[in-house]
């Protein structure tokens, strides 16, 4: 088996269809919010007072699903594609024995998100594969280099998994479903483990190398506005899904690197309403 | 059968509107409206939400946004499984509207949440009836969100998921007595 | 510590989706063990961990090497025929020997950790078991199956066990030896 498995190649059954990101970004129909005569509808936060709110959040408890598939197989590729040794970056990949361990450990925690999200699908009425997949989860845990591969998905993956959760858990509080809450709480407390996990190994793996750990934070900056998704995570009143200061407080990140995130999300919105505008004046053109 | 869409042709999506016209005419003899009714289905194509409604009864005007058609898995797609869930379930709403024994429920901009969920079970039934799929837990999660995670709730889902001939206060009674049981 | 690599390894490779979950869970098991493994070879005085697992014979290189080798998304039986029916079940094997041939006083700690790590392994191994059965359906797919544990289990054979000759003692040579 190959010490490095390709996007391409993730093996899937045929109820799973994936749809390039790229596709999403170059849809030339604007999804606006506006008030409703049955309260806001759009693309703004998940709240049971929107009309739509029961398949928004089957349409985001499947991203979530699919997500906890991808991080299961991304964590067990790390178990696979390096050699145990020190990781100090030189040579061949090699990463710390302890290192590997953790990643096993986190493959358990994702297949069981993995079987609590099939739960939920049945629970709210959603086919496994109702809802097409995106694969860029996975890719984030494709990087050859360890300590980027960690940061990129434990870091930023795990906190946006963070993000996400937290906003199911209160969504699930607010429309009184005792399953939904229950089920995120749960998995919102291993992925704050997930993301202290990749914490660690970013500073014991960096200590004596100040430039990897700069381009691992990179990679994670980059990583942190590709999941802003042009605005769908952020800290305005309309975010879909909201940064979940607190948790992310317990899982070892500083106040400094959440300011950054909210600054990072809000670019990838601005970013965003400008593409959508210049699909739309092309098209109309 | 006068089933007028519009537009004529899409630019933002890949629709075909004579794919849409045919199955909604096939609807409307498997709904039991009138051959002579006028329909019109006005697709907005410029945005991706999925919003559909009855705009007027008489002629029967319906407006719906694009992605209330598309395949989920195929952007800009049209499914017509989700186009005959979205425009049947609208179509019996509007042969209710028409029968003088159903009663007379409020405009559709005047329903509450829960009256429109309740009314919208009855409807998806009846397609479900006619041999269309239509996710059967998927509307007990849409009722449950409205009215409450409660046995009382699922009852009345029950009762609007298998009766037959119900009326606009059948409807109202089930919900309410479901929204009766949520603690206080 | 192998074990655990490749099942984490292969859950990107596999298409069921009960199967490539489950093998998320059995990977950690077989972590775990090695895990406690590494933290009980220093105790017996064995400063270089290394050495003692480092691979015994070049015979059980070549084994992991053919049992790891499966990849594509077409191969799950072949997957789980290695580690479940040929490497599991040795390692049972040899874990129970231990198990039996140790001091219970003296290598308690030892015992103590080959109980738990093979409530797990029979575990896995009935899992496995069961997901392979589930899988073969057709005489084609058996065949693949006896074929692939056929060549692993020879290679085994070759290496001796998965600790090498010994793996599991020899009783045949004690009883000759008790009779000379």
């Amino acid at each position: 088996m190959r010490k490095s498995f390709p996007v391409e190649d993730l093996a899937r059954d045929d109820r799973f269809v994936r749809v390039p990101i790229i596709e999403r970004f170059n849809d030339p129909r604007t999804a606006r919010q506006e008030d409703g005569p049955k309260g806001k509808r759009g693309p703004g936060r998940l709240t049971p007072d929107r009309p739509d709110a029961p398949d928004a959040a089957r349409a985001l408890m499947h991203g979530i699903f699919v997500g906890e598939i991808q991080a299961l197989e991304g964590a067990g590729r790390t178990c696979w594609d390096f050699e145990v040794g020190a990781g100090n970056g030189e040579g061949i990949p090699e990463v710390p024995f302890e290192l590997k361990l953790d990643m096993a450990r986190q493959c358990w925690d994702e297949a069981r998100h993995c079987e609590i999200s099939i739960k939920l699908s049945g629970h709210m009425g959603t086919e496994l594969g109702e809802f097409s997949e995106n694969t860029f989860l996975y890719e984030a845990a494709c990087n050859p280099d360890p300590v980027l591969r960690l940061t990129g998905v434990n870091r930023a993956l795990e906190g946006l998994a963070i993000d996400v959760f937290n906003t199911m858990r209160e969504f699930g509080e607010v429309a009184g479903d005792p399953v939904l809450e229950f089920c995120e709480d749960w998995m919102l407390a291993d992925e704050v483990t997930h993301v202290k996990m990749g914490s660690d190994w970013l500073r014991r793996l960096t200590v004596n190398d100040k430039e990897r750990q700069e381009r691992a934070l990179e990679f994670q900056r980059v990583v942190d506005k590709l999941f802003s998704l042009g605005g769908f995570r952020g800290e305005e009143e309309d975010s879909p899904v909201r940064l979940a200061r607190r948790f992310r407080e317990l899982a070892g990140f500083e106040k400094d690197e959440m300011d950054t995130l909210a600054e990072i999300a809000r670019e990838a919105r601005e970013e965003m309403e400008a593409r959508v505008e210049a699909n739309r004046a092309a098209v109309a053109n | 059968m006068p089933v007028e869409v519009r537009p004529d042709t899409f630019s933002m999506v890949s629709f075909d509107a004579a794919e849409i016209r045919a199955i909604v005419e096939k609807l409307v003899t498997e709904v039991g409206l009138p051959d002579d009714l006028v329909v019109t289905i006005e697709v907005d194509e410029t945005t991706p939400m999925g919003r559909a409604r009855v705009a007027t009864v008489d002629p029967v005007h319906i407006t719906v946004e694009s992605g209330a058609l598309e395949d989920v898995k195929r952007l800009r797609q049209l499914s017509a499984e989700g186009t005959i869930d979205v425009l049947g379930k609208l179509l019996f709403s509007v042969r209710d509207r028409f029968d003088p024994g159903f009663g007379t429920p409020p405009t559709d901009d005047d329903l509450t949440l829960q009256e429109s969920v309740a009314w919208e079970v009855y409807c998806v039934a009846r397609l479900g009836r006619l041999g269309h799929s239509v996710q059967r837990q998927r509307r007990l999660y849409h009722f449950r969100n409205r009215h409450g995670f409660t046995d009382a709730a699922d009852s009345a889902f029950d009762h609007l998921w298998t009766v037959e001939d119900l009326t606009w206060d059948d409807i109202v009674a089930a919900s309410q007595g479901a929204l009766a049981a949520l603690p206080a | 510590m192998r074990l655990f690599e490749v099942l984490g390894g292969w859950v990107a490779t596999i298409p069921e989706l009960d199967v490539k979950l489950r093998l998320g869970t059995h990977c950690y098991h077989h972590a775990w063990h090695s895990e406690l493994w590494h933290k009980r070879l220093p105790e017996l005085r064995e400063m270089n961990p290394e050495r003692l697992t480092a691979p015994p014979n070049d015979e059980l290189v070549a084994f992991i090497d053919a049992m790891t080798e499966p990849e594509g998304p077409d191969l799950t039986i072949e997957k789980l025929v290695g580690a479940y029916r040929v490497l599991i079940p040795a390692k049972i094997a040899a874990y129970t020997y231990h198990l039996n041939n140790t001091s219970t006083i003296t290598d308690a700690p030892t015992i103590r950790s080959l109980k738990f790590i093979l409530q797990d392994e029979l575990d896995d191994w009935r899992d496995g078991e069961m997901m392979i059965q589930s899988l073969i359906q057709t005489e084609a797919e058996l065949q693949r199956a006896i074929d692939h544990q056929a060549m692993l289990q020879k290679l085994m054979l070759a290496a001796g066990g998965i600790a090498g000759p010994g793996s599991i003692g020899d009783s045949y040579e004690a009883t000759e030896e008790a009779h000379a």
